[in-house]
């Protein structure tokens, strides 16, 4: 739909600067996956959170290795994703992020918000809390069936209103994950979040990871697909704040168009992770497999392992499959996004070539 | 859900970019770069790094750009100051004819002064913001359908692409194509981190030869 020259220019710039980045990274996101519970049971878990044990890190803990960040990278630039399980089930959640916040480091967070009220609200916001995505994930009967939570909804949006009422963070933003359940609701939905004081909606498709591989039944079909990055663009084209998420290569129809960037996956070299046992990895969507572990911040030196012990995830992933190599957006896609790769048959999980473009 | 700049901005670049010929059918791959108003579109939170392609602006095309996709968007439908507008106006084959097509309101009153500093005269429908719907009343003076109202917003006594040129700067941000900033300005939680002083990115690393 926008300018198609404009769109290659812009594309070979990306691809230009994503070989820069491969050569000198650049910490930008350093995910905090704080714990590995959490009070609701998503069907789409990547992280099975609930299910498996949490081995958790401490306050001190933390606290020195967030010391150490600081130290060896500086806060400027740099933003901190706390994310779960659910991080607010700490009890010392507002005593690391003070920590956090008092480092001077700029930090934002996904929740559920159902343990959100007036009072959490201003303490997130007393304790730096910059912005916030929460989990919406259809209509009420939907969402609470999706994330085995009766009466999860009603708390999601009554934590959002808490947020909004108490103000001061830079963005609040609702996140849908659509699935076959939930894609016939989005209108309805839409009404609902455009009452409401939010920032942005990001609408983003289920992927095939945890949870979600043990529910295909939930999986989107190529006119499902359609059907949704057509309705972001229709929002966006009338002038709402809807995007999707940054994963996967959508084509030279809806690159620039359903987001505000064109597609680059940035695991390990924009951004890294620091799991809930202190075990150092780039992103926490990718599969939990034993090479893909390349530190533990109890006994390595994340600096260390960034710049020596990353480059996993710095290579091509398209060079591992005969298909991706031969593909005429290869420049584009480098095998899509890292977390959705199949590393067992080395090809991409979900690939939009077929579905969005040609 | 919040409706800013930027997003008005994005809106104004999907509207420049389509085009819609006689018959009713939408052609946007007809829309040519020379002819279409290639801008920097915006993002939430500063532009990314790589988007370092510096803003160009032509002349718009003469024929007012709709979407087809879709649902007709609500500034087509829910414009607050509607005018008549030429005879030979296009509206959209599908969907609700726009109010503009069914009532008719007294034009703003053209005055010869010369136009205050923005952001008072930028809001040329009256509305109390600037926004899309302001940008797409300068399109459609320049394209050669006056529709009543004062857009020469440099007070040079015509209305043309500088004044848009003028309106996109402010929507930006200032006189600047880019926006400044003395103070990071943080990605949303997801999405790839963005150029925080953008315009000290340098990108002769990243400059591609032009084909």
């Amino acid at each position: 739909m926008l300018d198609v020259n404009m769109k290659k220019k812009r594309q070979k710039s990306v691809e230009a600067y994503r070989a820069a980045l491969k050569i000198k990274p650049e910490l930008r996101h350093l995910f905090l996956e704080l714990t590995l519970r959490c009070n609701e049971r998503c069907l789409h878990c990547g992280s099975r959170c609930g299910d498996v044990s949490s081995e958790e890190l401490t306050l001190s803990q933390y606290s020195k290795f967030l010391a150490e960040v600081k130290g060896d990278f500086g806060t400027e630039n740099k933003m901190l994703d706390i994310t779960g399980g659910e991080p607010l089930l700490r009890k010392d959640f507002f005593d690391i992020m003070a920590a956090a916040h008092e480092l001077g480091f700029y930090w934002g967070m996904t929740s559920n918000a159902t343990l959100i009220d007036d009072s959490v609200a201003r303490d997130l916001r007393r304790v730096g809390m910059g912005t916030i995505s929460v989990s919406i994930d259809g209509l009420e009967q939907t969402h609470d069936a999706f994330r085995r939570t009766p009466g999860g909804w009603q708390k999601a949006m009554n934590g959002i209103e808490s947020l909004i009422r108490t103000g001061g963070f830079k963005a609040i933003q609702v996140t849908t994950v659509v699935t076959r359940e939930n894609i016939g609701q989005l209108d309805e939905l839409y009404k609902i979040l455009d009452g409401m004081d939010i920032d942005s909606w990001r609408i983003i498709n289920i992927e095939p990871i945890g949870r979600a591989k043990e529910h295909p039944e939930l999986l989107l079909t190529p006119d499902d697909y359609r059907y949704m990055f057509e309705y972001i663009r229709n929002k966006r084209i009338a002038g709402e704040p809807v995007c999707c998420g940054c994963s996967h290569y959508l084509g030279m129809e809806y690159e620039g168009e359903v987001r505000d960037w064109f597609y680059i996956c940035t695991a390990g070299t924009y951004i890294a992770s620091i799991m809930a046992n202190g075990d150092i990895t780039a992103c926490l969507d990718i599969e939990r497999r034993p090479e893909f572990v390349r530190g533990n911040i109890l006994r390595d030196r994340f600096k260390d392992v960034w710049e020596n012990k990353f480059q996993i995830f710095r290579k091509d992933l398209g060079d591992e499959n005969e298909k991706c190599r031969t593909c005429s957006e290869r420049n584009n896609c480098h095998g899509d996004s890292y977390h959705s790769w199949d590393f067992d048959k080395h090809e991409p999980q979900l690939c939009f070539k077929g579905i969005l473009f040609d | 859900m919040k409706k800013t700049e930027k997003t008005a901005l994005t809106a104004a670049v999907f509207a420049a970019a389509l085009n819609l010929i006689p018959s009713g059918t939408a052609n946007p791959q007809t829309v040519k770069a020379a002819d279409s108003i290639p801008v920097e579109y915006p993002v939430y939170g500063t532009i990314p790094a790589w988007e370092t392609t510096p803003a160009t602006v032509t002349k718009p095309a003469e024929t007012i750009a709709y979407p087809v996709y879709g649902t007709i968007p609500a500034w087509e439908t829910t414009a607050p100051t509607p005018t008549r507008p030429a005879e030979t106006d296009v509206y959209p084959v599908y969907g609700t004819i726009p109010a503009w097509k069914t009532t008719v309101a007294a034009p703003k009153t053209t005055t010869t002064a010369p136009s205050a500093p923005l952001p008072l005269y930028a809001d040329i429908n009256d509305d109390g913001r600037i926004d899309a719907y302001d940008y797409l009343l300068i399109r459609k003076n320049i394209s050669g359908q006056p529709n009543g109202f004062d857009c020469d917003l440099n007070g040079d006594g015509v209305t043309d692409i500088a004044d848009l040129v003028r309106f996109q700067r402010y929507l930006l941000g200032g006189d600047e194509p880019y926006v400044t900033t003395t103070e990071p300005e943080m990605a949303p939680v997801y999405g790839p981190p963005v150029a925080f002083e953008r315009n000290t990115v340098t990108t002769a690393a990243y400059d591609v030869p032009e084909e």
